[in-house]
This record gives structure tokens, sequence and C-alpha cells, in this order.
């Protein structure tokens, strides 16, 4: 998308399918004609010549008479290189490196009559074959010589420098501390060979200490640390005296001069991809210029280090040289790695896409559309979903209990049948603590049929004291279908009594609390009510809980007072039979109207209300705990800060004070740890008790209820489980919104004895106006089933404050 | 044909040498991996392995540095608590409160930066506070693998196992071999992450050549780095400068002191390389830096035009000026720093956004629209929320505040704790009188973002309207505590004081 852009003017595709390496491409005036040649040989071994003849001048555009010579070798090219390779002629030469051999041709222009123009012709001049395969050749004028004559220098790949002096072999040598080959370079100056060793050193060699055979070990004339591998070196000459060593390593660049000195270097925040440096100007105002390639496609000019120019590639280069024709002065000559050969300037492309004119809405239509959305919104209530027909059914079958181990288990089957393919569906469940369901969750995907799923039902092993409040559990599947809204279907299912509780023989047990439960019909028979936990005819009955300390229930059904009459040593045990022997009797008489009441005075709201103080005082240890525990930690991270500080001294004398501070206060946590784990689960049977309280207050409530729309919200709030929020404060909040403002309460104050203290009046409102006929609440209440508090907020708090 | 004979000519170590020059480094690694399942002892393609598998994955670590949550708290070398103004990052003196906070209470700059996201002192609760809020992430320590570049990691896996068990490297043994052991450390310190055994291999490496090489100097220094041994680290980037200056070091080094709090000696040491490298753009960048997070804004800007002089494609600082000017009341001025950036191809929510807000506040409001516009449909779920939310403030210009409280809605639906926006809202709110709910959005607001004085000030200002001075007074002082000099507040608090002093 940027604006300055590599244009390009000349473009050919070399070949098909062909590779090139890195070292493929020379730019150089073959025939002195003022005009450079582009050579180039791929590895797939065929050596090209491209000359441009533009006509006018002007003109710089591809014609297929600008390639000169193509020709097909028989070994992959690795290199190609110019000089005057051959004794006593001033002409350049093209030399050509193959893995294992070196070949020089010259080239021969045959002066055309016709339009075809002038034909070239490549001569084999002489080749030297070597048994090393070969890495990278140099070419120059080595030892000094007057620049008449130029050797090659061959780099193999395990690191030996052959050299040829034209037609005859030099010598052959290999450099010292090698392990992979990395880029040679002729520096003409000091008449040396640079390359990067195995130490990541950038390292020159003289060229007669090479040459010298009685030298074993060739020590570098100048050394300097790169400390990272290098993508490539160029030289430039300056003049005859002064060459530049330009280097393009992993995250730098750096320019040396012959000597071995930095000149300068600049840190890269690209990674950069190949490199060009060049000189601009005359002797002695040069600049010296340097174009780099960035992994992300864009050419970077670079005057020393500062940036002078910056432009976005359209492809991906690998190569990158400059050239000049009498048309184009300084082109770029771009190559990829698949034969892309391009000559390019540095130029500005404005974008051809224009973003479409905006077409003119009409905004008045707009504002009327906000005004219907903003009405939607307001009239948008959460009730009116349930028009549509749920696309699932659950059908859920109570299995057989068996026995595993110390406890009992329940399997549960549920039919889930989907009306049309479902992709998701996710099926949870709920049940009382400590009842559990394995596993919790059930996804389903991609529904088609209809399928069975299986789970367990089991009281929590480790959890013996839990008192468990109701067997209800309740289903629920969520189902979403892509195009839709989800939906959810649930279905309500009682697990076996016999899960929690067990008949028991002894009759004559204390029990310290009773109820009676008065029917218009005569009572059920205990045998039938109860035909899965006896056979023979009983007045009385008595269940024992199954785990813990035993607790006891007993029910006696007295036909002479049309009643039920309930014992058991407290009153938190009872919830579960009360629920299932009003379920079983209103089954029994489900074909009759029967009414079932009970004693408003025998409700157990002194217990209920003994229960949460006795469950506040718990909370308040609870949080006591947790204050030590947290100061006890902070504690332990001090002395362990001085710890590592002292650590520094490395004397065991300096940390022995530490040792016993460190060591107590670890004792104290692991003493407080464990009895916040003490403290939690009692916490918990306590919140179990609670529940069970509650959950019969309300089952009692139900029978003695004159008001049942009161009585169904009294149930909402109070039979409320949270796992990390205060039980308390959450009933408080939602009673006092429930009652309005019938009651005023000192509520300012944040003492949970207060807390209690209004709990117990606004409950005791409530189950007064439950129970009496007058209906003096307002009815606009009637709406909010919700509760006022977000759980999420409060939770946050709570993390942040404890 | 005949083409595919000769390539197929061509030596496997020949072509993955030049496979890895071409960074194809799947295919080097592939080459390598042909080789050496034909010659096990190849050193030479093992090596070259090692290279192409570390060069993978290898990412410039001065840039990328972040420190953890769990080193900035265990950070033992910590100066002083309490250090003096100017001196420390974290008491940074605020002269500029106009610029927006970020999550972490910093001064918005006008770039992204891995460390930006670090909210400054020293309290274990505030970092632990910080990523829990949307939008926002540190990470706990900075020894996890989080140097590794993302989507490459996958590639690591081998068939067979881990390329080098590093357990079972005879370590002596490798860190005597000079033409290996440089590749080898590389490979552990930045393939493998293994930061402890890489600092045992480097210490064998530097003994067996006698403390000379500054090379094995900086690797120590890096390694004790990354172990939080911040006092080693330095003496180690010390010792290695003594044989000549070198960048890295000095951006090592002035990075270090940073991680120590210790700005102005940071600056020092970059001061001391531009001696040597006077033209460093990486070493005027951090200069920059530092001056932003000393809210030295006026320097950072020099430098930042220091920069635009030798690189004029930093996109740093371009944006950095930008973002200046528009903060000094020079919408105009920014907007040609945003269009330059738009000129050099990018496109973003972000750079839509910042023109949109330009163009408005220099009254361009021909292209307002558009601008927003092309942010909404570049803007992803994390930049969606600040794009409506200046959308609100453009509202509010027009004066439809039906569109403003629109758009601040779906702000909130997006990051349900941005600050800001809660508090917009709640002075939309309290215009059309819904005083409860302006409140109760206050409260929000500030519990989202503590560190922003105008929920307080709000909050004190409607306390004080419904007569509980008390709210009021707690609030505007808590206002004052953030900034000091805000006029507004300090009314409220000469009024509540000469009020109280009446009773």
């Amino acid at each position: 998308m940027s604006l300055f852009k590599v244009r390009d003017c000349w473009s050919t595709v070399c070949g098909r399918g062909e590779t090139f390496g890195c070292d493929a491409l020379v730019v150089d005036d073959l025939f002195g004609a003022g005009e450079d040649n582009i050579i180039l040989g791929s590895l797939d071994g065929v050596l090209r010549v491209y000359g441009v003849h533009s006509v006018p001048p002007s003109n710089l555009q591809y014609s297929p008479s600008d390639l000169l010579i193509e020709m097909q070798l028989d070994s992959p090219v690795l290199q190609v290189c110019t000089g005057k390779l051959i004794s006593c002629s001033p002409s350049k030469n093209i030399a050509v490196l193959h893995p294992f051999s070196i070949v020089v041709y010259g080239v021969n222009c045959i002066a055309g009559s016709t339009d075809h123009g002038d034909q070239y012709v490549l001569e084999t001049m002489y080749e030297h074959k070597f048994d090393r395969s070969a890495y990278q050749m140099v070419v120059g004028p080595f030892g000094g010589g007057s620049g008449s004559r130029d050797f090659a220098c061959i780099m193999s790949l395990d690191g030996v420098v052959t050299v040829y002096e034209q037609q005859a072999f030099g010598f052959r040598t290999a450099l010292p501390n090698y392990l992979h080959p990395f880029p040679i370079k002729y520096v003409r100056s000091v008449d040396a060979f640079i390359t990067l060793n195995a130490d990541l050193c950038l390292v020159c060699y003289k060229y007669q200490e090479l040459a010298d055979p009685s030298l074993k070990q060739k020590c570098p004339v100048w050394s300097c640390t790169l400390g990272e591998t290098i993508y490539d070196i160029q030289t430039v000459e300056i003049t005859s005296s002064a060459t530049t060593i330009h280097v393009l390593g992993e995250r730098n660049y750096y320019c040396f001069q012959g000597n071995g000195v930095l000149w300068f270097m600049k840190r890269l925040q690209y990674t950069p991809c190949c490199f060009h440096p060049y000189i601009l100007g005359e002797h002695p105002d040069t600049k010296t210029m340097c174009m780099i390639v960035s992994d992300t496609d864009s050419v970077l000019v670079y005057d020393q280090t500062k940036l002078r120019w910056s432009a976005k590639l359209s492809f991906h280069p690998c190569i990158i040289a400059r050239a000049s024709f009498k048309a184009l002065q300084g082109c770029l000559v771009l190559l990829s790695e698949t034969g892309d050969l391009r000559f390019c300037y540095l130029g500005t492309e404005p974008m051809i896409f224009m973003a479409p004119e905006r077409p003119i809405k009409d905004y008045k239509d707009t504002k009327n559309q906000l005004v219907q959305l903003k009405k939607e919104l307001q009239n948008m209530s959460l009730q009116d979903e349930t028009d549509t027909l749920p696309l699932l059914k659950l059908s859920t079958r109570i299995l057989n209990l068996r026995s595993e181990g110390s406890g009992k288990l329940c399997d549960i089957e549920i039919d889930v049948s989907p009306s049309l393919a479902t992709p998701s569906v996710q099926i949870t469940f709920q049940v009382d603590t400590p009842l559990v369901i394995s596993p919790t969750v059930v996804h389903l995907k991609d529904l088609n049929e209809n399928i069975t799923v299986r789970v367990m039902a089991y009281r929590e092993n480790d959890d013996t004291e839990s008192v468990v409040s109701s067997t209800e559990c309740i289903v629920c599947a969520y189902y979403s279908r892509t195009s839709d809204v989800p939906g959810v279907v649930q279905q309500t299912v009682r697990l076996p009594m016999s899960l929690v509780y067990e008949v028991h023989s002894t009759q004559n047990l204390d029990f310290s609390w009773s109820a009676k439960i008065s029917v218009d019909e005569s009572p059920v028979a205990l045998k039938v009510l109860f035909k899965e936990f006896v056979d023979s005819s009983l007045a009385e009955l008595c269940f024992q809980t199954i785990t813990g300390f035993s607790k006891y229930v007993c029910i006696t059904a007295l036909p002479a007072n049309r009643s039920y009459e309930i014992r058991s040593s407290g009153p938190e045990y009872v919830n579960v039979i009360i629920e299932e022997i009003l379920f079983r009797h209103r089954e029994y008489y489900k074909t009759k109207k029967c009414v079932v009441r009970c004693d408003k005075n025998e409700m157990p709201v002194a217990d209920f209300y003994r229960t949460i103080e006795e469950h506040v005082e718990l909370k308040r240890r609870l949080e006591f705990v947790q204050e030590e525990i947290s100061s006890l930690c902070s504690q332990y991270r001090i002395i362990q800060k001085c710890l590592f500080n002292k650590l520094k001294e490395n004397t065991i004398h300096s940390v022995s004070g530490l040792k016993v501070l460190i060591d107590n206060t670890h004792e104290t946590l692991t003493e407080k740890m464990s009895e916040i784990k003490f403290v939690k689960q009692e916490l918990k049977v306590k919140f179990s008790q609670l529940i069970s309280l509650s959950r019969l207050l309300i089952t009692m409530l139900g029978l003695c209820s004159k008001n049942d729309k009161i009585l169904e919200e009294f149930k909402e709030t109070i039979v409320y489980f949270t796992d990390n929020q205060n039980w308390e404060d959450i009933v408080l909040k939602s009673l006092t919104y429930l009652v309005g403002n019938k009651i005023t309460l000192n509520v300012q104050s944040d003492d949970p004895a207060h807390a209690v203290m209004s709990l117990r009046t606004l409950i005791d409102y409530v189950i007064q106006h439950i129970t009496s006929i007058k209906d003096e609440l307002p009815v606009k209440l009637k709406i909010e089933t919700t509760r006022g508090v977000s759980p999420i907020l409060e939770s946050e708090e709570d993390f942040y404050t404890s | 044909m005949d083409d595919t004979k000769v390539i197929a000519s061509l030596d496997t170590f020949y072509s993955a040498c030049m496979d890895l020059r071409k960074h194809n480094y799947d295919r080097c690694i592939e080459s390598c991996t042909i080789i050496l399942s034909k010659n096990p002892y190849d050193q030479a393609a093992w090596a070259l392995k090692m290279r192409a598998l570390t060069e993978q994955l290898s990412i410039d670590d001065i840039e990328a540095e972040e420190e953890g949550i769990a080193d900035s708290y265990f950070n033992s070398d910590a100066i002083a608590e309490n250090a003096r103004v100017g001196t420390s990052l974290r008491t940074a003196q605020d002269t500029s409160n106009q610029r927006p906070r970020t999550v972490g209470g910093r001064p918005l700059s006008g770039i992204v930066r891995p460390s930006t996201s670090s909210a400054g002192g020293n309290n274990l609760q505030l970092a632990l506070k910080t990523p829990r809020t949307v939008g926002s992430s540190r990470p706990l320590t900075s020894q996890t693998a989080r140097n590794i570049r993302l989507g490459t990691a996958s590639m690591v896996s081998q068939i067979d196992g881990p390329f080098i068990n590093i357990s079972r490297l005879n370590f002596p043994k490798y860190a005597s071999d000079k033409q290996l052991s440089k590749l080898l450390f590389n490979y552990i310190y930045y393939q493998q992450n293994d930061i402890r055994n890489a600092l045992d291999f480097a210490v064998e490496a530097t003994k067996f050549c006698n403390f000379k090489d500054p090379w094995w100097k900086v690797q120590l220094g890096k390694c004790y780095v990354m172990l939080g041994l911040l006092r080693d680290g330095e003496a180690q980037f010390r010792s290695a400068l003594q044989h000549g200056p070198n960048i890295e070091v000095f951006l090592r080094l002035s990075r270090l002191f940073i991680r120590l709090d210790q700005p102005l000696s940071s600056l020092d040491i970059c001061q001391k390389a531009m001696s040597w490298f006077p033209h460093e753009v990486t070493l005027l960048i951090e200069i920059a830096r530092i001056f932003e997070g000393l809210n030295n804004i006026p320097m950072s800007v020099k430098y930042y035009r220091d920069i635009l002089e030798l690189d004029a494609t930093d996109m740093e600082s371009i944006a950095c000026i930008g973002l200046h000017h528009f903060y000094s009341d020079q919408p105009e001025v920014a907007l040609r720093y945003y269009r330059r950036l738009l000129q050099m191809g990018l496109y973003n929510a972000e750079l839509f956004n910042n023109l949109g807000l330009c163009s408005f506040y220099a009254q361009q409001f021909d292209v307002v629209t558009a601008c927003f516009e092309n942010a909404l449909r570049l803007a992803l779920d994390d930049n969606a929320a600040d794009v409506w939310y200046n959308i609100s403030h453009v509202a509010i210009g027009f004066g439809d505040l039906d569109i403003a409280e629109h758009s601040l809605h779906l702000t909130l639906s997006l990051n349900s704790s941005h600050g800001a926006a809660l508090n917009n809202l709640a002075v939309l709110q309290w215009r059309k009188n819904n005083v409860s709910q302006a409140e109760s959005l206050l409260n929000s607001a500030i519990a989202a973002e503590d560190h922003l004085y105008e929920p307080h000030y709000n909050r004190a200002l409607l306390a004080q309207e419904e007569g509980d001075h008390q709210t009021s007074y707690a609030m505007v002082k808590k206002s004052l505590s953030i900034y000091p000099n805000h006029y507004n507040s300090r009314d409220i608090l000469n009024e509540l004081k000469k009020y109280f002093s009446s009773l």
C-alpha cells in the first residue's frame, strides 16, 4: 500500500522453474562499450548474457534481442565472474564455477549484416577440474599485479582455497578454524582475502601468506569479532589504494576500511536478505552508498548510516546489483530465486485502486431506524423467548441403586431426542451437595439421532457430615444451532431416597424435634407409602442417615388423627423425608383432592435463626484465619526477599538467623492452613444445614400458605446456592427489596450481628405475610425475580480485599 | 528434461548452505537431515542444522524484552522505594495530565511496545490486578518461552525427539571447541531457551578462552539478566565494553539499568554510546523512549525528530511526534504525520482512528466519517472499543448525545472495564437527571481504572450536589492525589473546607 515503490522498466523471466543461487549474477561491461552486461548462471546449468540496446536510448524495454547468449551447460552453475583471465589478452572473459570445475569462456562477436544484429558466440578457453566440491570463487589481480591480468581463487565447501593463475595451477591451502563456508572476497588495496571463520570473526589473510607453502599455520593480518553469522561481503574500490569492505550480518551492517578499522556500523531493525554497496561521485568527494533489501521486501538506500530512500518491492529478490545503460544510469538489477530478472528504478506509484465514491446515504431514514431500534430495545424483555418449541426432548430414567465400595451409586439414563440436527448440546445437572453427579457436564456434538447418556449419582465420599437437603435433580440441556437462538430444556427428577437414608430397626431413640402433617383423608399406610423399604405393615418407620454420625427420622402414620407424625434428631435432617411423604401422598390421592396442612407454630424458625447465627460465626472465624494467613504469607515473602539478598554474601553465617525465622513462619503457616481446612469443612456442613432448614421452612410454609406468590418469591430468595458469596448478604439485600419500604432497618452498619438481626426481622415479616390472609405486600414487586446484586463484581471485590 | 538432471548433481551440503543464505530454513533443515541420516558424524551438517533451527526461531531479543510480574516483585536490586522525583521511571513526575493513561496507569505513548503495558510500582497486588482487566496482559515471569516466535514453534517438534539432548551434552568438551561453541550456545539460548544450561556452557567457554573473548562476556551477561542477576550482568557487559564499543552491548546495558529503575544511568550509557556511534538510530530510539518514560515529552520529541533526520521511515517516531502534536492542540500538524504513516503503507484501525480524530479536531469534517468507518472495518475486538469511544467524542462534539450514548454503550459491550467510557456515560446520564445511574457508573469507573482523576472529580461534584459532603471530600482528595494541580478539584476542596470550618 506504500506510495514509494520500486518500479520496473525492463523485466524478463529466465527459463521456466529454474533455481538461482546467491552468487548467480554479475554486472560488468564485457565489451568496453560503456554499457553494462548482465551475466547470470542458474543452478540448472544455464548461462545467460543480457545486454540492452535500446533504440532510442530513452526507451528501456525488454526486447528478445537483449538476450545475447543462452547456453545449456552440463553441470550446475554456482557462480559467474568476469575478469581478464586469458594471458596476453586485454579483453574480459567469463569464468563459470561448477561444483567440480571452473571453465573460462571468451565472448566473440560476429557482426551481423541483417536486422538480427550482431551475433555472440561463447568459446571455451580453458578448464580446470578439481575433486573438492566448490562453494565460491573470487577473481582478482592477486599478488599486486598491475591489473592487466586476473587470477581465480576457489573456496571449496571444506575450507580449502585453490588459486589458479590463469591457465596454470597456483597453490592450494586450507583455511584455519573453518566449519561452514561463508562468502570470501578479495581486497585489492591490501592484497588479501577476507571471510568469516567458525569463531564468528571476520578474518583477513594476506595473499602472500596463503601462497607461502612454508607457513603451516596461516595467521590473519587482522580479525574482528562480529559475533553473528553473515549473509554477504562486498568490496568497493574508492581509489586503487583505498578499498572499503562491506559486511551484511544478521542484524548489523558493517563497513571496514582495508586495514581492518571499523569505519561505521548500523544496527538494522529488520532482517536483511541481500545488499549492494556502491559509490557515487568522483574522488575525493565520493559518497558511500548501500542498498539493502529487507525480508519485508523493501529496498532501503543508505548514505553511510543515514537512510536516504526506502521503497517497496513487488517481489522477493535474492540478488540486488546496480547497472548503467545509456538509457538509464544506475538502475537496480534484481534477480529472484526463481529467475525473475528486473531492471528497476526508485519511483512512486499512486494507488491504482481508488475507493469507490460513497453513495450519498439518506440519513433521514437512519435516524428513524435508530429511533425504532431504541424502541425495540426498550420493549425487549426476556420472557418472550418461550414461544418456540424446544428442539430437544429429554426423558430421564432412574435405574437401580447399587453399592460400590463404601457408598451407594445410582445410575441415571437420559434419552436425548433432537427434532432437527443439532451441532452442539451440553447437558448439566443441578443437585444439592453433598450429592454429586458424575460427569458433571456432558457435551454432545453433531446430534442427529436419539442418544442415551448414562451418568451416576452418589454421595460425595469425603464429605460425610453434610446434610442432604433435597433429592431433587434438575437436568438441563442447552443446545445451540448456528442459525437461531440457543435454547434450553430442563427436567426435574427425584433421586431415590435410599441414596441417603436406610431403615433402622431400633425405635426407642431420643428425638428432639417433631412435627405433624394433617391430611383430609386418612393417611396412607407406611407399607404402601414406602414400599421399597418395608414389606410388612408397621405403625412406625425409622430412617437413619447413611453416613457420618447417624441421625434418625421416625415417621408414624396416625389414621385416628388423620395425620403423619414426624420425629427426628434435628429439623435439618427431615426435609427430604417430608418432601417424599408429601410427594407420595399426593401421588396416592392423585384422583382426589386432598388438602395437606401443618401447624405453623411447628415450623423450625428458631432453629433456622440459630443456624444462621452459627453460620455467620463460622464465617467470621474463617475470615479471621484467612487474615492471619495472608499476613503470615507476606511475612514469609519478606523473609524470602531478605534471604535472597543475604544469599549473595555466600556465607552460612549470614542466613542462619533468617533460617529460624523462615522455619517458624512456615510451621505456623502450615498449622493455619490445616485449621482453615477444618473451618472450611465445618462451614460447608453448616451451610448444608442452613439450606436444608431453609428448604424445610419453604416446604412447611407451603402447607400453610395463604399467599403463594410471596411464598414463591421467598423460596427463590432464600434457597440460594453460592460458593464464594455471602449467603446472608445476598438474602438480606433481596429480602429488603422484596419487602420494600414496609420495614425500616438499620442496615447502615456492616456488623454481621446487625445483619442477622435485620434478617430475622425480615424473615419474620415475610413468614407472617405468607401465613396470614391479608395481602399487604405491594403488587408491583411481582415482576422482580432477579436479584439486585451482580454476583461477579462482588466476588472480585472479595478477591482484592481479602 | 536435461534441467532436472543437472540440478540433481548439486552437492546436498551446498544447497543446504545456499538455502540458509536465502532464509529457506525448512529446506535447509531437510537437506541437513538427509546428510545426517547418511553420515551421523558429519559435524558441519550437524552445525548447519543447528544454525538453521536457531535462526528460524531467533528474534531480536533486545526489542522483545519484557519484565514479568514475578521479576519486578522479587527484584531485590530496587535501589530506593521512594526515589527522588525525576530519577526513577516509577516516580516520574506527571507534567502532562492531558494525555490519557493506559490500563497500567502510564501516560499513553504513540506506539505500543512490549513494555508499555507494564504497570509502574512495586506492588504485587497492583501488578496482579492489571492483567485481570480486559485487553491487557503481562507475563507472570519473563522466564517463559515467550521469546519464541509464535507460530513457528510447532515446527520444532521432530519425529524422533529433540535434535540435541542438552542434558547429555558434555559441556567442557564442546565449550572448548572453538568451531562449535558459539553456534551451540546460540542454539541453547535462543532455540531451547534453556538459560540455566546456556549459562553453564558460557562459563565453561569463557574459562577456556581465558576470559579474553568479549562475545562470551556478552552472552554471560545476557544469561545473568535473564536469570535476574542484574548486577552480575552489568559487570559482564562493562567488561565486554573494555574490548571495544559495541552497539548491542550498549543497548543491553541501557535496558539493564531500566530494569534497575535507573533511567539516568541508562541515559548516561546511551550518551556514551552516541559518542562512538553518533548516527545510530537504535540508540536514539532508546533515549527517546527513556525520556518519554520520565514524562519529559519535549526532550523525547527532540530525539524522535533526530531519528527522523536519520531514518525518515521510523514509524515509532512519526507516531510519537504525531501524538505529541495532537495533545498539544495542533491537530493539523498531527494529521500530517498520520497521513505520512498512511502513505508509508500502514493500514490499521488505530491509524484511521487517529486520522479521524485529528481531522475532527482540525475541523475537516468531510473525512471524519470515512476515517471512522474504515477504522471500524479494520478493528478487532480489542481496539474496536477505543474506536467507539472516540466516535462518542465526535458525537458529543456534534451535539448528538443520542449517538454518543449509543457508542459508549457499544464501547462498554466490547470492553466492560473501560473507565473513561464509564465516566463519560455517567456524565451523559447525569445530564438527563439519572443521578442514581450516574452515581453507580462513576463508582464502576473508579473500580475499573482508579488512575483516572475524572471519575473521582465527577463523583465529588455529584456528592456535593446531593449534600453528601463526606464522600465529596474523600473523592476530591483522591482526585487531587492523582492530579495535584486540577483547578476544579481544588475549588471544591476549598468550598468544602469553608463549609466544614463553619460548622
